[in-house]
């Protein structure tokens, strides 16, 4: 592999030759699938081959071919799962990402609520300061007078949560 | 990915092999383009750089894709060949043209750049596993970057520089098989 990595090219057939029955057992025993493993194999070689140039002469090229045909295996598994939920479930697929479950809506609903009970025992001036910050109205500029309002305001909130909940989380 | 037999995967595998050493053998040009820049800075004619450059650029990523040896000759050639290209240059930019000189000091000056090359590029081919190859893809790259430079005084500039580098790496060589012998 050193010398092809070096650009000898008389050193392809033995490094192919050596490679890729090693690649493929590896895949294969790796995946539990004969063809699944081959379609691994033949990735790996392929990017194994592709960055030869990157292979350091005193490396070894069993363990950095086999880093690269694990990683192939990795991603091929994720990909067919990936493909195996979508078809399982075209409606959960469809969910997006950014879209918060209704678990965590419900949790943040109730955090909510929770938090606006604490608010009303605030002091009316730390409440108003919070009720600013955290309105659905854009927020207004920050002076440094402000900034230690709000600093004050939350801490008197983080104190009065830990009294009632017993900790911050 | 569809299977593949192993001489059909071979073949494939072959020419990911190439496509791969040509994106290593491109990093090349990251030294060769800023070359021309300069060249072109300095004054030298842009059909000249163009045809130079176009030529050096494309030996040097040939070189540079067929061995690592050869791309290390690139890379001394044009370290070697700097002088060669910018001293005459600057000569004739400065003026610094002795009274009642009946040559061109370019001439000289391209001489003297080609032999410090030679003397380089021979010095670190003797380094080498493959002397001769390396000197001469050294040699080629060296050419051709100098005469960028040394064409400044014409043809007698780019002899002078090739007559230099002969004379530069002639003692090494020299030296070289009074040591095997």
């Amino acid at each position: 592999m050193g010398a092809l990595a070096r650009g000898d090219r008389s050193a392809f057939e033995p490094v192919f030759a050596g490679l890729w029955p090693l690649l493929r057992r590896f895949c294969q025993r790796a995946l539990g699938d004969e063809h699944l493993g081959e379609d691994a194999a033949q990735g790996a070689l392929m990017k194994v081959l592709y960055r030869s140039t990157e292979f350091r002469p005193d490396g070894d090229v069993v363990a950095w071919a086999l880093g690269i045909a694990a990683y192939e295996c990795r991603s091929l598994r994720n990909q067919r799962l990936r493909r195996a939920e979508q078809h399982a479930n075209p409606d959960l697929a469809a969910v997006g990402l950014a879209q918060p479950s209704a678990e965590a809506s419900a949790i943040d609903a109730e955090l909510a609520a929770e938090l606006r009970q604490l608010m009303l025992g605030l002091r009316p001036v730390d409440r108003e300061t919070l009720e600013r910050e955290l309105g659905p109205a854009p927020p207004l500029p920050r002076d440094p007078t402000f900034r230690k309002r709000l600093q004050r305001a939350l801490e008197r909130l983080r104190l009065a949560w830990r009294e009632t909940h017993g900790s911050d989380d | 990915m569809a299977p593949m037999t192993d001489p059909v995967l071979a073949r494939r595998g072959r020419w990911l092999y190439e496509l791969g050493r040509a994106r290593w053998a491109s990093q090349i040009l990251v030294l060769v383009l800023p070359l021309l820049v300069v060249a072109r800075l300095v004054g030298r004619p842009g059909p000249l750089v163009l045809a130079l450059g176009g030529l050096l650029a494309v030996a040097g990523f040939t070189l540079a894709m067929l061995h690592d040896r050869y791309a290390r000759a690139v890379h001394i050639g044009l370290f070697a060949g700097l002088p060669a290209l910018l001293i005459p240059v600057l000569i004739r930019m400065l003026h610094l043209l002795p009274l009642g000189a009946e040559i061109d000091p370019c001439i000289p000056a391209s001489f003297l750049s080609g032999v410090v090359a030679g003397w380089v590029v021979s010095r670190r081919a003797a380094e080498e596993a493959h002397r001769l190859s390396f000197w001469s893809a050294a040699v080629l790259v060296t050419a051709v970057t100098g005469s960028l430079g040394c064409s400044v005084a014409g043809g007698s500039g780019v002899t002078g520089l090739l007559a230099g580098v002969v004379a530069g790496s002639a003692p090494v060589w020299l030296r070289a098989a009074v040591q095997r012998s």
